[in-house]
């Protein structure tokens, strides 16, 4: 009988849990703590239940609208809305990416935050981060996802501002930038929470839009009947509905030109940046986009060719953010920020695959599809297992930033093993998860170039993306832990040991998972996800369900490229960074090409400047207009008005001179204008 | 043009004249009578019948209501100007009376002086 | 019989008036405390049987006022009336607890609650009304009570700001009236059941003074809407006001106009008004995006949110011109979010007033650790204004932007609604801006400041609980709205 609830109690125990953890602090904090983490393992328990509750899912069948999983909500004119939830493959894979990494997550942060005397506001918001992520991805309609959508937008912001009151004394912890580009914690949770606010503002139109034809914001029955694509596509404004709805997922997954909160959203602590920013709600985007790509491809492929730009511009965007942010890793000088940058890329990864996936039919959309998930699974993995060890290397030398770092290989031994792994699964390293998953990407994009050669392109991009990849992964852990001690190390070095099980037991089973999980894709794990979700997309994609067995060629181009990319980009940063007595480094390091390219990237491409440019325009611009037109002119208007009735006031008070002779004058010509009148009056 | 009509035309210009252009009080209230009885002339010259006889009934007329009618002047313009001059005649007295006062606190009737009522 | 309850909820304020002036000071506001919580109770209770009655039969009471001039009493509780008065009675109430907390250093504070309970009853009436009369009576009966409080209990240049305020909206009234007149004319009836039931039976009076009667009734409540450019008693009224009478002046008082366009000239002039529609809407998104605009630029805090207030009423205006259903549940859904979050929001900005004396944004800061209900209460509210869900501002302007893309061509209702869209990006910059430079940073830790007192706590709470609540379930609300509007 719970089993059947199973989907409800995941994402509705985080919210109690925050809500009794609130309540628990006053009673013992211990008891607040074991609170946050037990509901925080609830919710992954039932994340699995659910498969066990739901077992056709695994056959790519998806649940809804039954009884169990949709309640009456909202009754309003013109739209019943009904509070339900969608279980199938891509939900219940979600979810327990989602739940169980939270909870090492929160079980991590037991160490991590110790101490720390906001810490209720901490488990409150981390809790209810978890139960609005579930919510997002385990919801049926749109109306319910916004909830999710902006609570884990809402949390985001809670979180990075947790620190919130801008110490200026732990700057070297808790701020995040240097220069110019400094910020407090306070300032970067506003600016995540706006810039994903511009990005909602597509995403939200385009729904509205979308419900205004189609009188449902149910993503099932969108999916079925297609007539509002229709009348849509008849004004035109089927392929700008599209676009805007990507404004969302580009908001909220930190994709060019809305990246530039993530970056600095590391002001946040490390567990936080590793549930939202790594593991979780910077994939909402993509799961967005997964959600809804069945429709648009059958769209597309029913003859609204329109479509393909939508899928076009996915691509796009994806293979530039990757490029742009993995550039901008290479020169960051804070570990948090390599790692943000990282994401940011490794996101522009999954997005190429679902755009190119709407390119292909038959196996090969679906080997796409899969690619991006898979790798979004692995990407959750190694980025969750960075951020953590990063969070303790952080914690240990008190500092963010990798220049005070270094030589930390024997003082704290599980956690480099623990980031090596990650590492390499981020470089993609066989047989760790990585690298499959990259691969899956690479030939996805390599199926596309059979048919569309203008992707070639595109998979040049990824191609020395991953170049660059290798190198900034390499270039952050050689800094930190196999370069020489830094002063500040050396300052600390008996302070600095191993942290705490409570903190390296979580990112050693994300390791441990890493390899388990590498080592069995050759035996079928990847097969078994590519079997589950075609049979999704097979179900969602009734009409155009070919079969068509794609032109397989054992073309070794991705792997080619892999090994390459792993090679050049480990060999340029070995030679920069570690080979002793080298002089390249020192060389390059004054050239003034290799200076300008780094200002450019360290710069953030400018990217960031003109958003703050185009920010302070508006104030300006408002204050102008406040000055000189509302003062003056709409508020001066009552002035004027008034003025000029005491002015007409004035002139008509000069009748009253006092003088008794004017006003008999008055009298008479009053009377005298009486008697015409009524001679008039009468006689007429 | 009858000619009392004339006269009592002229009564009332000459009335409004001092009311309107002279600066003493006491000339005004005197342009304030004339006007009063130019219209009280007015009035009662309205009434007459040109060869008429007094609005009494004498024995001459005693059986014959229709001659008297016919012959007599009409009675009920000098009743009303009776009462006329009679409330003419406080109304004078009470602008006096108000005169005495301006005159006590401002010390001068000159209404060019007297601008109190400036708005 | 139930329906006397009506009649005890409106009157009850108004006869208890003097009372407060008796008792003076603390009782007071205690004595009026307890009668707007008999009035909020009775009608939460009809509303509650209202809610559960399946026909949702209206509970109207009616009297032949003047018969010879035409004239009716009535106080017409449907859905709609019981839903406004709901709302201006939690408000009310809720202030009116805040109230005595905060007055408590004034002078004279006997003749604050008089006027206070004289203001409430005002603002009932006039949602409760069901005669054009009796509405322009109403509306007047809000009017010089507020005049009053702001005039005495005010702050800066308050009699100037007071005497503004009067003159401005007492213009706007006068054009109400002249409207009423017109149309009392037209339909040889001022009563609004009369004048539906000729409606209803196809009679359709001179079209060029309907449409001026329209046109001025409209301007007469564009005033008290605040909409662009009949906003600029707004700013200068809310910012001076006594702290609590500006939380019930800027979402209680000003949504009435609102109400009155929807009530009242929609009521009377259907068939005419939907030729207003596209000059309303252009109306109200210049409004929307001007009061953000303006809201970012002030520097006093009461100022902002008297801007914010006016971007927001662009919002429900949008929703009623968009001529459909969904949009028209959704702006009277917006008032009553809206009036919970810019209450706490004005509360919040009292206590900063009350507890540190300091209004200027620029010389606030850091207030979250000393003062966390406070700081939740501000967070919650701006981003209730803002559109976020859990919050009940989501549901409304959901459903105000789905609604007003239903009717019209949809792409330019598109570019439309992408720019009131965007508008909810502005206000959540605002909001959010105003937060950090006031809650957030370092600036006054050394400072002694203590959160306030519990008497001014527990209203935001009740406030923050029901934002949060209608957030969730909004259909207690939705459902006495629909069943009018339909």
């Amino acid at each position: 009988m719970i089993l059947e609830y199973s989907p409800w109690l995941c994402w509705i125990i985080p919210y109690i849990g925050a809500i009794l953890s609130l309540l628990f602090n006053k009673i013992h904090h211990k008891l607040r703590d074991c609170c946050a983490l037990t509901s925080s393992f609830l919710s992954a328990i039932f994340s699995t239940l659910i498969i066990f509750a739901y077992p056709n899912v695994l056959k790519g069948e998806a649940y809804h609208s039954i009884p169990t999983l949709s309640i009456k909500w909202i009754d309003a004119p013109n739209v019943t809305l009904k509070a339900g939830l969608l279980i199938d493959p891509l939900s219940v894979f979600m979810a327990n990416v989602v739940a169980w990494i939270s909870f090492l997550i929160m079980l991590y942060s037991i160490g991590y935050m110790e101490g720390d005397k906001g810490i209720v506001r901490y488990w409150f918001f981390m809790n209810l981060f978890i139960g609005n992520m579930l919510l997002l991805v385990l919801s049926d309609n749109f109306i319910q996802m916004m909830f999710g959508w902006e609570g884990v937008g809402l949390c985001s912001y809670a979180l990075i501002g947790y620190w919130y009151e801008d110490d200026e004394k732990e700057k070297h912890i808790k701020w995040v930038g240097e220069g110019l580009e400094e910020y407090a914690p306070s300032h970067c949770g506003m600016k995540a929470f706006i810039t994903t606010r511009i990005g909602d503002i597509g995403l939200l139109l385009a729904i509205f839009i979308i419900f205004s034809q189609s009188g449902t914001f149910n993503i099932i029955e969108l999916g079925k009947d297609l007539n509002w694509a229709s009348k849509l596509s008849n004004m035109g404004l089927l392929l700008p509905t599209a676009l805007l709805f990507l404004l969302g997922p580009i908001g909220k997954s930190a994709q060019f030109p809305l990246m530039e909160w993530l970056p600095d959203a590391m002001a946040g602590p490390a567990s936080v940046s590793a549930l939202i920013h790594a593991a979780t709600m910077v994939k909402a985007g993509v799961y967005l986009i997964a959600r809804v790509f069945p429709i648009f491809y059958i769209l597309m492929h029913s003859g609204f060719i329109e479509l393909k730009i939508f899928f076009m511009s996915i691509a796009l965007i994806g293979a530039i953010t990757a490029f742009i942010s993995a550039t901008q890793a290479s020169v960051s000088n804070e570990i948090k920020k390599v790692w943000a940058y990282s994401t940011v890329s490794q996101i522009g990864y999954m997005m190429l695959s679902l755009g190119i996936a709407g390119y292909l039919i038959g196996d090969a959309m679906i080997a796409a599809y899969v690619a991006a998930l898979f790798h979004l699974l692995s990407h959750a993995l190694f980025k969750a297992n960075l951020f953590l060890t990063s969070g303790s290397v952080i914690h240990s030398c008190e500092s963010r930033f990798m220049r005070d770092m270094g030589g930390l290989l024997k003082l704290m031994p599980i956690t480099s093993i623990s980031m090596l792994i990650g590492v390499l699964a981020l470089l993609g390293i066989p047989p760790l998860l990585g690298f499959w998953s990259k691969e899956g990407i690479l030939k996805a994009i390599e199926y596309g170039i059979y048919e569309y050669s203008e992707l070639s392109l595109i998979f040049i991009i990824a191609a020395i993306t991953a170049i660059i990849t290798v190198f900034y992964s390499l270039r952050a852990y050689i800094l930190t832990f196999i370069k020489e001690k830094s002063g500040r190390v050396k300052e600390l070095e008996h302070h600095i040991h191993e942290v705490k099980p409570v903190m390296w037991i979580p990112y050693i089973i994300l390791a441990l998972a890493i390899i388990a999980l590498g080592f069995s894709v050759p035996f079928g794990l990847e097969h078994k996800l590519h079997h589950t979700f075609g049979d999704m997309l097979n179900h969602y994609l009734m009409k155009v369900s070919e079969h068509k067995e794609v032109v397989t060629t054992q073309s070794y181009l991705p792997i080619l490229a892999s090994i390459l990319a792993i090679s050049i980009g480990s060999i340029i940063s070995y030679t920069i960074y570690l080979k002793k007595g080298n002089n390249l480094f020192e060389s390059l390091k004054n050239k003034r090409t290799i200076l300008i390219i780094q200002k450019f990237f360290s710069n953030r491409w400018y990217i960031n400047r003109f958003w703050y440019a185009i920010t302070n325009k508006l104030l300006v611009l408002s204050k102008l207009i406040h000055d000189k037109f509302e003062l003056p002119i709409v508020d001066g208007f009552n002035y004027y008005l008034a003025n000029f009735v005491t002015f007409i006031s004035n002139r008509v008070r000069g009748i009253h001179t006092g003088v008794l002779s004017d006003y008999m004058i008055g009298a008479t010509l009053g009377m005298v204008a009486l008697i015409i009148f009524l001679i008039i009056l009468l006689g007429g | 043009m009858n000619i009392v009509y004339i006269a009592a035309l002229t009564l009332l210009l000459i009335g409004f004249y001092a009311i309107i252009f002279k600066d003493n009080l006491l000339k005004k209230i005197f342009g304030y009578s004339l006007l009063g009885d130019g219209v009280n002339l007015l009035l009662i010259s309205l009434g007459y019948k040109f060869n008429g006889i007094p609005p009494t009934i004498t024995d001459e007329y005693i059986g014959d209501i229709e001659a008297f009618v016919l012959k007599s002047v009409d009675p009920i313009p000098p009743a009303l100007v009776i009462t006329a001059i009679v409330i003419g005649l406080s109304v004078i007295a009470a602008l006096l009376a108000l005169t005495i006062n301006v005159y006590r606190v401002y010390g001068t009737l000159n209404v060019r002086k007297i601008r109190r009522l400036r708005g | 019989m139930i329906e006397y309850l009506l009649i005890l909820a409106l009157l009850l304020p108004l006869i208890c008036s003097p009372l407060p002036y008796l008792l003076g000071g603390k009782k007071g506001g205690l004595l009026s405390f307890l009668i707007l919580l008999i009035s909020t109770l009775s009608i939460g209770y009809l509303l509650i049987q209202y809610y559960l009655n399946p026909n949702r039969e209206p509970f109207i009471v009616w009297y032949n006022w003047a018969p010879d001039l035409g004239l009716t009493f009535g106080l017409n509780g449907d859905g709609l009336g019981l839903f406004m008065s709901f709302t201006i009675a939690i408000l009310a109430l809720a202030l009116s607890l805040y109230s005595i907390e905060y007055m408590e250093h004034e002078e004279d504070v006997g003749s604050y609650f008089t006027l206070y309970l004289l203001y409430s009853s005002g603002m009932i009436g006039c949602v409760l009304a069901s005669d054009l009369i009796e509405f322009y009576l109403f509306f007047e009966l809000m009017l010089i009570p507020s005049w009053a409080l702001i005039n005495q209990w005010g702050t800066g240049l308050r009699e100037k700001v007071a005497f503004k305020y009067f003159i401005y909206t007492h213009v706007g009234a006068l054009s109400l009236l002249i409207g009423i007149l017109a149309t009392g004319m037209l339909y040889g009836t001022f009563d609004l059941f009369r004048i539906q039931i000729l409606l209803s039976k196809q009679f359709k009076p001179d079209i060029i003074i309907s449409q001026i009667a329209a046109i001025l009734m409209l301007i007469g409540l564009m005033v008290k809407l605040a909409i662009f450019p009949f906003h600029t008693w707004l700013p200068d009224a809310h910012a001076e006001a006594p702290t609590p009478i500006s939380a019930l002046l800027s979402p209680a008082m000003i949504g009435i106009g609102g109400y009155g366009i929807l009530r009242f000239v929609y009521g009377s002039y259907p068939h005419i008004i939907t030729n207003f529609s596209s000059i309303l809407i252009f109306q109200s998104l210049f409004t929307m995006i001007y009061g953000g605009l303006m809201a970012l630029k002030q520097n006093d805090l009461k100022r902002l949110l008297a801007y914010s207030s006016i971007s927001q009423m662009g919002y429900i205006l949008f929703g009623i011109a968009a001529n459909s259903p969904l949009a028209i549940v959704g702006s009277m859904l917006h008032y009553f979010s809206h009036a919970t979050c810019k209450a706490m929001l004005f509360m919040v900005s009292g206590i900063f007033m009350h507890q540190i004396n300091v209004r200027d944004i620029d010389k606030l800061g850091s207030l979250a650790s000393k003062m966390p209900y406070t700081a939740i209460a501000m967070i919650i509210g701006f981003l209730g204004i803002a559109g976020t869900p859990p919050f009940n501002g989501f549901q409304s302007e959901w459903m105000i932007f789905s609604g007003a893309l239903i009717y019209g061509s949809l792409d330019k209702q598109s570019i439309i609604v992408g720019l009131a869209l965007l508008s909810t990006a502005l206000t959540a910059s605002y909001g959010l801006w105003t937060v950090k430079r006031v809650l957030f940073g370092s600036k006054y830790l050394n400072l002694d400041i203590k959160e306030a007192d519990m008497l001014m706590i527990a209203p935001l709470i009740l406030l923050i609980l029901l934002t949060t609540v209608i957030g969730i379930y909004p259909q207690p609300l939705i459902t006495p709205i629909n069943s009018i509007i339909s």
